[in-house]
Protein backbone atom coordinates (compact mmCIF):
# COMPACT_ATOMS: atom_id res chain seq x y z
CA UNK A 1 0.00 0.00 0.00
CA UNK A 2 2.90 2.33 0.74
CA UNK A 3 3.97 2.15 -2.87
CA UNK A 4 0.60 3.19 -4.21
CA UNK A 5 0.99 7.01 -4.18
CA UNK A 6 4.42 6.68 -5.80
CA UNK A 7 3.08 4.31 -8.43
CA UNK A 8 0.23 6.71 -9.12
CA UNK A 9 2.71 9.59 -9.31
CA UNK A 10 4.83 7.57 -11.75
CA UNK A 11 1.76 6.92 -13.92
CA UNK A 12 0.98 10.65 -13.96
CA UNK A 13 4.55 11.55 -14.94
CA UNK A 14 4.49 8.91 -17.69
CA UNK A 15 1.18 10.19 -18.99
CA UNK A 16 2.19 13.85 -18.70
CA UNK A 17 5.42 13.30 -20.64
CA UNK A 18 3.76 11.09 -23.22
CA UNK A 19 0.95 13.54 -23.70
CA UNK A 20 3.40 16.43 -23.97
CA UNK A 21 5.01 14.52 -26.83
CA UNK A 22 1.86 13.45 -28.64
CA UNK A 23 -0.08 16.72 -28.39
CA UNK A 24 2.78 18.52 -30.12
CA UNK A 25 0.52 20.90 -32.09
CA UNK A 26 -0.96 22.09 -28.81
CA UNK A 27 2.46 22.33 -27.19
CA UNK A 28 3.80 24.45 -30.06
CA UNK A 29 0.92 26.91 -29.77
CA UNK A 30 1.28 26.96 -26.00
CA UNK A 31 5.01 27.66 -26.19
CA UNK A 32 4.43 30.45 -28.69
CA UNK A 33 1.70 32.13 -26.65
CA UNK A 34 3.39 31.78 -23.25
CA UNK A 35 6.84 32.81 -24.45
CA UNK A 36 5.32 35.94 -26.00
CA UNK A 37 3.63 36.75 -22.69
CA UNK A 38 6.94 36.29 -20.82
CA UNK A 39 8.91 38.29 -23.39
CA UNK A 40 6.43 41.18 -23.07
CA UNK A 41 6.74 40.98 -19.30
CA UNK A 42 10.54 41.21 -19.43
CA UNK A 43 10.27 44.05 -21.94
CA UNK A 44 7.92 46.13 -19.78
CA UNK A 45 9.63 45.49 -16.46
CA UNK A 46 13.24 45.15 -17.55
CA UNK A 47 14.00 48.85 -17.43
CA UNK A 48 15.88 50.55 -14.67
CA UNK A 49 14.48 53.37 -12.63
CA UNK A 50 11.29 54.30 -10.82
CA UNK A 51 8.86 53.45 -13.64
CA UNK A 52 9.96 49.82 -13.34
CA UNK A 53 8.42 49.64 -9.85
CA UNK A 54 5.22 51.22 -11.12
CA UNK A 55 4.81 48.72 -13.89
CA UNK A 56 6.11 45.61 -12.17
CA UNK A 57 3.04 44.68 -10.11
CA UNK A 58 0.29 45.32 -12.72
CA UNK A 59 2.33 43.66 -15.46
CA UNK A 60 3.01 40.67 -13.17
CA UNK A 61 -0.72 40.30 -12.54
CA UNK A 62 -1.49 40.57 -16.26
CA UNK A 63 1.16 37.92 -16.94
CA UNK A 64 -0.23 35.52 -14.35
CA UNK A 65 -3.77 35.96 -15.72
CA UNK A 66 -2.54 35.49 -19.30
CA UNK A 67 -0.70 32.28 -18.33
CA UNK A 68 -3.82 30.94 -16.66
CA UNK A 69 -6.01 31.85 -19.65
CA UNK A 70 -3.65 30.21 -22.18
CA UNK A 71 -3.30 27.04 -20.10
CA UNK A 72 -7.04 26.83 -19.50
CA UNK A 73 -7.57 27.06 -23.24
CA UNK A 74 -4.99 24.33 -23.91
CA UNK A 75 -6.67 22.05 -21.40
CA UNK A 76 -10.07 22.48 -23.09
CA UNK A 77 -8.62 20.84 -26.21
CA UNK A 78 -7.75 17.73 -24.21
CA UNK A 79 -11.06 17.26 -22.47
CA UNK A 80 -12.15 14.39 -24.75
CA UNK A 81 -8.95 12.56 -23.86
CA UNK A 82 -9.80 13.03 -20.18
CA UNK A 83 -13.02 11.10 -20.85
CA UNK A 84 -11.08 8.37 -22.66
CA UNK A 85 -8.54 8.05 -19.84
CA UNK A 86 -11.39 7.75 -17.36
CA UNK A 87 -13.07 5.13 -19.54
CA UNK A 88 -9.83 3.14 -19.58
CA UNK A 89 -9.64 3.18 -15.81
CA UNK A 90 -7.55 6.23 -14.90
CA UNK A 91 -8.64 7.95 -11.70
CA UNK A 92 -9.10 11.70 -11.30
CA UNK A 93 -5.90 12.15 -9.34
CA UNK A 94 -3.74 10.49 -11.99
CA UNK A 95 -5.26 12.53 -14.81
CA UNK A 96 -5.05 15.83 -12.90
CA UNK A 97 -1.46 15.23 -11.83
CA UNK A 98 -0.51 14.36 -15.41
CA UNK A 99 -2.02 17.63 -16.64
CA UNK A 100 -0.27 19.58 -13.87
CA UNK A 101 3.02 17.97 -14.83
CA UNK A 102 2.48 18.59 -18.54
CA UNK A 103 1.52 22.23 -18.06
CA UNK A 104 4.42 22.91 -15.66
CA UNK A 105 6.93 21.60 -18.21
CA UNK A 106 5.21 23.61 -20.92
CA UNK A 107 5.23 26.75 -18.75
CA UNK A 108 8.89 26.41 -17.75
CA UNK A 109 10.01 25.78 -21.32
CA UNK A 110 7.94 28.67 -22.69
CA UNK A 111 9.00 31.13 -20.02
CA UNK A 112 12.67 30.24 -20.54
CA UNK A 113 12.28 31.06 -24.24
CA UNK A 114 10.28 34.17 -23.34
CA UNK A 115 12.91 35.42 -20.89
CA UNK A 116 15.63 34.97 -23.54
CA UNK A 117 13.57 36.82 -26.17
CA UNK A 118 12.63 39.58 -23.70
CA UNK A 119 16.22 40.10 -22.61
CA UNK A 120 17.33 40.22 -26.23
CA UNK A 121 14.76 42.97 -26.89
CA UNK A 122 15.68 45.10 -23.88
CA UNK A 123 19.43 44.54 -24.05
CA UNK A 124 20.07 47.03 -26.91
CA UNK A 125 18.24 49.73 -24.92
CA UNK A 126 19.53 48.97 -21.43
CA UNK A 127 22.85 47.25 -21.94
CA UNK A 128 24.27 45.02 -19.22
CA UNK A 129 22.10 46.70 -16.56
CA UNK A 130 19.11 44.71 -17.77
CA UNK A 131 20.47 41.57 -16.13
CA UNK A 132 20.41 43.34 -12.78
CA UNK A 133 16.89 44.72 -13.19
CA UNK A 134 15.48 41.42 -14.46
CA UNK A 135 16.71 39.62 -11.39
CA UNK A 136 15.17 37.62 -8.57
CA UNK A 137 11.91 39.56 -8.56
CA UNK A 138 11.33 38.81 -12.22
CA UNK A 139 12.21 35.16 -11.76
CA UNK A 140 9.70 34.94 -8.92
CA UNK A 141 6.95 36.53 -11.05
CA UNK A 142 7.67 34.16 -13.93
CA UNK A 143 7.68 31.05 -11.72
CA UNK A 144 4.51 32.13 -9.93
CA UNK A 145 2.79 32.67 -13.28
CA UNK A 146 3.84 29.20 -14.45
CA UNK A 147 2.59 27.66 -11.23
CA UNK A 148 -0.67 29.61 -11.22
CA UNK A 149 -1.32 28.77 -14.88
CA UNK A 150 -0.58 25.06 -14.40
CA UNK A 151 -2.73 24.93 -11.26
CA UNK A 152 -5.62 26.69 -13.03
CA UNK A 153 -5.46 24.17 -15.90
CA UNK A 154 -5.15 21.21 -13.56
CA UNK A 155 -8.02 22.42 -11.35
CA UNK A 156 -10.24 22.75 -14.40
CA UNK A 157 -9.43 19.12 -15.31
CA UNK A 158 -10.04 18.03 -11.71
CA UNK A 159 -13.47 19.70 -11.78
CA UNK A 160 -14.29 18.38 -15.23
CA UNK A 161 -13.25 14.81 -14.44
CA UNK A 162 -15.85 14.68 -11.67
CA UNK A 163 -18.50 14.30 -14.37
CA UNK A 164 -19.37 10.96 -15.92
CA UNK A 165 -17.62 9.91 -19.13
CA UNK A 166 -20.82 10.51 -21.13
CA UNK A 167 -21.23 14.00 -19.66
CA UNK A 168 -17.64 14.99 -20.48
CA UNK A 169 -18.03 13.75 -24.05
CA UNK A 170 -21.31 15.61 -24.57
CA UNK A 171 -19.79 18.75 -23.03
CA UNK A 172 -16.73 18.45 -25.29
CA UNK A 173 -19.04 18.02 -28.27
CA UNK B 1 -22.62 -23.13 -20.38
CA UNK B 2 -23.33 -19.60 -19.12
CA UNK B 3 -23.42 -19.30 -15.34
CA UNK B 4 -24.93 -16.88 -12.86
CA UNK B 5 -25.90 -13.30 -13.85
CA UNK B 6 -22.88 -11.08 -14.16
CA UNK B 7 -24.75 -8.02 -15.44
CA UNK B 8 -28.19 -7.14 -14.13
CA UNK B 9 -30.39 -4.14 -14.91
CA UNK B 10 -33.48 -3.57 -12.77
CA UNK B 11 -36.24 -1.14 -13.79
CA UNK B 12 -33.80 1.21 -15.49
CA UNK B 13 -35.09 4.55 -16.70
CA UNK B 14 -32.93 6.79 -18.86
CA UNK B 15 -34.05 10.12 -20.23
CA UNK B 16 -31.91 12.64 -22.10
CA UNK B 17 -32.59 16.33 -21.90
CA UNK B 18 -32.55 17.22 -25.58
CA UNK B 19 -32.60 21.03 -25.68
CA UNK B 20 -35.30 21.34 -23.06
CA UNK B 21 -37.40 18.54 -24.55
CA UNK B 22 -36.83 15.32 -22.59
CA UNK B 23 -36.25 12.30 -24.76
CA UNK B 24 -36.88 8.96 -23.12
CA UNK B 25 -34.57 6.08 -24.12
CA UNK B 26 -35.60 3.46 -21.54
CA UNK B 27 -38.67 3.59 -19.33
CA UNK B 28 -38.41 0.32 -17.39
CA UNK B 29 -35.59 -1.81 -18.73
CA UNK B 30 -34.82 -5.15 -17.13
CA UNK B 31 -31.99 -7.34 -18.36
CA UNK B 32 -29.77 -10.14 -17.15
CA UNK B 33 -26.57 -11.30 -18.79
CA UNK B 34 -25.02 -14.52 -17.55
CA UNK B 35 -21.33 -15.22 -17.01
CA UNK B 36 -19.65 -16.42 -20.21
CA UNK B 37 -22.59 -15.45 -22.40
CA UNK B 38 -22.25 -13.74 -25.79
CA UNK B 39 -25.18 -11.34 -26.03
CA UNK B 40 -25.97 -9.26 -29.09
CA UNK B 41 -28.11 -6.14 -28.72
CA UNK B 42 -29.77 -5.57 -32.03
CA UNK B 43 -31.72 -2.52 -33.16
CA UNK B 44 -31.85 0.51 -35.42
CA UNK B 45 -29.71 3.60 -34.97
CA UNK B 46 -30.93 5.76 -32.11
CA UNK B 47 -32.75 3.00 -30.20
CA UNK B 48 -30.41 3.25 -27.20
CA UNK B 49 -27.84 0.51 -27.84
CA UNK B 50 -24.84 2.70 -27.01
CA UNK B 51 -26.69 4.19 -24.04
CA UNK B 52 -27.23 0.68 -22.71
CA UNK B 53 -23.50 -0.10 -22.96
CA UNK B 54 -22.66 3.27 -21.40
CA UNK B 55 -24.93 2.47 -18.46
CA UNK B 56 -23.37 -0.97 -17.95
CA UNK B 57 -19.85 0.48 -18.13
CA UNK B 58 -20.81 3.24 -15.69
CA UNK B 59 -20.06 5.93 -18.29
CA UNK B 60 -23.56 7.25 -17.72
CA UNK B 61 -26.09 7.00 -14.91
CA UNK B 62 -29.80 6.15 -15.07
CA UNK B 63 -32.49 8.42 -13.63
CA UNK B 64 -34.11 5.43 -11.97
CA UNK B 65 -33.35 1.78 -11.39
CA UNK B 66 -30.26 -0.21 -10.50
CA UNK B 67 -27.42 -1.67 -12.53
CA UNK B 68 -25.26 -4.44 -11.08
CA UNK B 69 -22.06 -5.67 -12.65
CA UNK B 70 -20.49 -8.66 -10.90
CA UNK B 71 -22.73 -7.93 -7.94
CA UNK B 72 -21.54 -4.33 -7.59
CA UNK B 73 -24.12 -1.59 -8.07
CA UNK B 74 -22.30 0.53 -10.68
CA UNK B 75 -25.19 2.97 -11.03
CA UNK B 76 -24.45 4.41 -7.60
CA UNK B 77 -20.69 3.82 -7.37
CA UNK B 78 -18.67 7.04 -6.93
CA UNK B 79 -16.55 8.03 -9.95
CA UNK B 80 -13.27 7.24 -8.16
CA UNK B 81 -14.36 3.68 -7.41
CA UNK B 82 -15.84 3.27 -10.88
CA UNK B 83 -12.41 3.89 -12.46
CA UNK B 84 -10.87 1.07 -10.44
CA UNK B 85 -13.86 -1.19 -11.09
CA UNK B 86 -13.69 -0.63 -14.85
CA UNK B 87 -9.94 -1.18 -14.90
CA UNK B 88 -10.30 -4.57 -13.21
CA UNK B 89 -13.45 -5.92 -14.81
CA UNK B 90 -14.40 -4.24 -18.07
CA UNK B 91 -12.98 -3.96 -21.54
CA UNK B 92 -14.59 -1.55 -23.98
CA UNK B 93 -14.52 -1.29 -27.76
CA UNK B 94 -16.00 2.05 -28.77
CA UNK B 95 -17.95 2.54 -31.98
CA UNK B 96 -15.45 5.17 -33.10
CA UNK B 97 -12.54 3.24 -31.52
CA UNK B 98 -11.41 6.31 -29.51
CA UNK B 99 -7.74 5.63 -30.09
CA UNK B 100 -5.18 8.40 -29.71
CA UNK B 101 -4.03 9.13 -33.27
CA UNK B 102 -0.55 10.45 -32.48
CA UNK B 103 0.34 7.49 -30.30
CA UNK B 104 1.65 4.22 -31.70
CA UNK B 105 -0.37 1.02 -31.70
CA UNK B 106 1.78 -0.31 -28.83
CA UNK B 107 1.26 2.83 -26.72
CA UNK B 108 -2.50 2.82 -27.27
CA UNK B 109 -2.83 -0.80 -26.20
CA UNK B 110 -0.48 -0.16 -23.27
CA UNK B 111 -2.62 2.69 -21.80
CA UNK B 112 -5.01 0.62 -19.61
CA UNK B 113 -2.01 -1.26 -18.18
CA UNK B 114 -0.29 2.02 -17.32
CA UNK B 115 -3.38 3.03 -15.34
CA UNK B 116 -3.24 -0.34 -13.58
CA UNK B 117 0.24 0.57 -12.37
CA UNK B 118 1.97 -2.47 -13.91
CA UNK B 119 5.73 -2.45 -14.41
CA UNK B 120 7.27 -1.82 -17.81
CA UNK B 121 8.38 -5.41 -18.47
CA UNK B 122 4.97 -6.87 -17.60
CA UNK B 123 3.24 -4.23 -19.73
CA UNK B 124 5.45 -5.10 -22.68
CA UNK B 125 4.74 -8.81 -22.33
CA UNK B 126 0.99 -8.32 -22.12
CA UNK B 127 0.81 -5.82 -24.98
CA UNK B 128 2.83 -8.10 -27.26
CA UNK B 129 0.50 -10.97 -26.38
CA UNK B 130 -2.61 -8.91 -27.19
CA UNK B 131 -1.17 -7.61 -30.45
CA UNK B 132 -0.35 -11.16 -31.51
CA UNK B 133 -3.84 -12.39 -30.63
CA UNK B 134 -5.39 -9.84 -32.98
CA UNK B 135 -2.84 -10.22 -35.79
CA UNK B 136 -1.41 -6.72 -35.43
CA UNK B 137 2.09 -7.44 -34.07
CA UNK B 138 3.60 -6.01 -37.26
CA UNK B 139 1.94 -2.66 -36.63
CA UNK B 140 3.24 -2.15 -33.09
CA UNK B 141 5.36 0.89 -33.94
CA UNK B 142 2.94 2.47 -36.38
CA UNK B 143 0.93 5.56 -35.49
CA UNK B 144 -2.83 5.08 -35.35
CA UNK B 145 -3.29 7.82 -37.96
CA UNK B 146 -1.58 5.57 -40.54
CA UNK B 147 -3.90 2.57 -40.04
CA UNK B 148 -7.03 1.50 -41.91
CA UNK B 149 -10.44 1.37 -40.19
CA UNK B 150 -10.22 -2.42 -39.86
CA UNK B 151 -6.74 -2.26 -38.35
CA UNK B 152 -7.91 0.40 -35.89
CA UNK B 153 -10.75 -1.88 -34.81
CA UNK B 154 -8.26 -4.67 -34.11
CA UNK B 155 -6.15 -2.25 -32.04
CA UNK B 156 -9.27 -1.25 -30.17
CA UNK B 157 -10.03 -4.92 -29.47
CA UNK B 158 -6.48 -5.56 -28.31
CA UNK B 159 -6.70 -2.56 -25.96
CA UNK B 160 -9.99 -3.86 -24.53
CA UNK B 161 -8.51 -7.33 -23.97
CA UNK B 162 -5.05 -6.43 -22.70
CA UNK B 163 -6.14 -6.26 -19.06
CA UNK B 164 -7.85 -9.66 -19.39
CA UNK B 165 -11.26 -8.34 -18.30
CA UNK B 166 -14.11 -10.66 -17.46
CA UNK B 167 -16.69 -8.57 -19.32
CA UNK B 168 -16.14 -7.06 -22.77
CA UNK B 169 -18.50 -4.43 -24.18
CA UNK B 170 -18.42 -3.89 -27.93
CA UNK B 171 -20.24 -0.97 -29.51
CA UNK B 172 -21.05 -1.73 -33.15
CA UNK B 173 -17.81 -3.68 -33.64
CA UNK B 174 -18.57 -4.59 -37.26
CA UNK B 175 -19.40 -1.04 -38.36
CA UNK B 176 -17.38 0.44 -41.23
CA UNK B 177 -15.57 -2.87 -41.81
CA UNK B 178 -15.28 -4.81 -45.07
CA UNK B 179 -16.59 -8.38 -45.24
CA UNK B 180 -13.16 -9.96 -44.78
CA UNK B 181 -12.36 -7.93 -41.66
CA UNK B 182 -15.82 -8.68 -40.24
CA UNK B 183 -15.08 -12.42 -40.67
CA UNK B 184 -11.72 -11.97 -38.95
CA UNK B 185 -13.31 -10.04 -36.10
CA UNK B 186 -16.17 -12.47 -35.61
CA UNK B 187 -13.80 -15.42 -35.56
CA UNK B 188 -11.69 -13.64 -32.95
CA UNK B 189 -14.81 -13.07 -30.83
CA UNK B 190 -15.49 -16.80 -30.92
CA UNK B 191 -11.83 -17.65 -30.48
CA UNK B 192 -9.76 -19.05 -27.64
CA UNK B 193 -8.91 -15.63 -26.20
CA UNK B 194 -12.58 -14.86 -25.52
CA UNK B 195 -13.31 -18.21 -23.87
CA UNK B 196 -15.13 -17.73 -20.57
CA UNK B 197 -15.60 -14.01 -21.14
CA UNK B 198 -18.96 -12.31 -21.10
CA UNK B 199 -19.43 -10.41 -24.35
CA UNK B 200 -22.09 -7.78 -24.90
CA UNK B 201 -22.10 -6.37 -28.40
CA UNK B 202 -24.43 -3.90 -30.08
CA UNK B 203 -25.21 -4.07 -33.76
CA UNK B 204 -27.69 -2.90 -36.35
CA UNK B 205 -26.58 -5.58 -38.80
CA UNK B 206 -27.47 -9.25 -38.91
CA UNK B 207 -24.04 -10.88 -39.15
CA UNK B 208 -23.02 -10.43 -35.56
CA UNK B 209 -26.35 -11.75 -34.33
CA UNK B 210 -25.63 -15.06 -36.08
CA UNK B 211 -22.55 -15.76 -33.95
CA UNK B 212 -24.04 -14.51 -30.65
CA UNK B 213 -25.64 -16.98 -28.23
CA UNK B 214 -28.56 -14.69 -27.46
CA UNK B 215 -29.99 -11.66 -29.23
CA UNK B 216 -32.20 -8.98 -27.74
CA UNK B 217 -33.95 -6.47 -29.95
CA UNK B 218 -34.38 -2.85 -28.99
CA UNK B 219 -37.05 -0.76 -30.66
CA UNK B 220 -36.79 2.94 -31.25
CA UNK B 221 -39.16 4.89 -29.03
CA UNK B 222 -41.38 7.26 -30.93
CA UNK B 223 -41.78 9.84 -28.13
Amino acid sequence: MMGLPFRSFGTSVWLGLKYFKIAWFKVKLGILALSMVTASFIFFTGFRGFERYLTFIPVSIIMAVAFSAVMLHLVKWSIQDVALFKALGANRGTITLAVLFELTILGLLSSAIGVAVGLALVFPLQGIEVFQSAGALTLTAVLLSVLLGALTGALSVWRESKRTVAEILSYAG
Amino acid sequence: MPGEPVVKLEHVKKVYDGQGKPSSVFEDLNLEVRRGEFLAIFGPTGCGKTTLLNLIAGFDRPQKGRIYVKGVEVSSLPESKLAVFRRRNLGMVFQTNNLIPHMTVFENVELPLVFSGLGRAERKRRVEEALKAFWISNYADRKISTLSVGECRMVSLARAMVTDPEIVLLDEPTDFLDALTVDLLLSSLKGKLMKGKTLIATTHRGRLTRVAERVIRLKKRLS
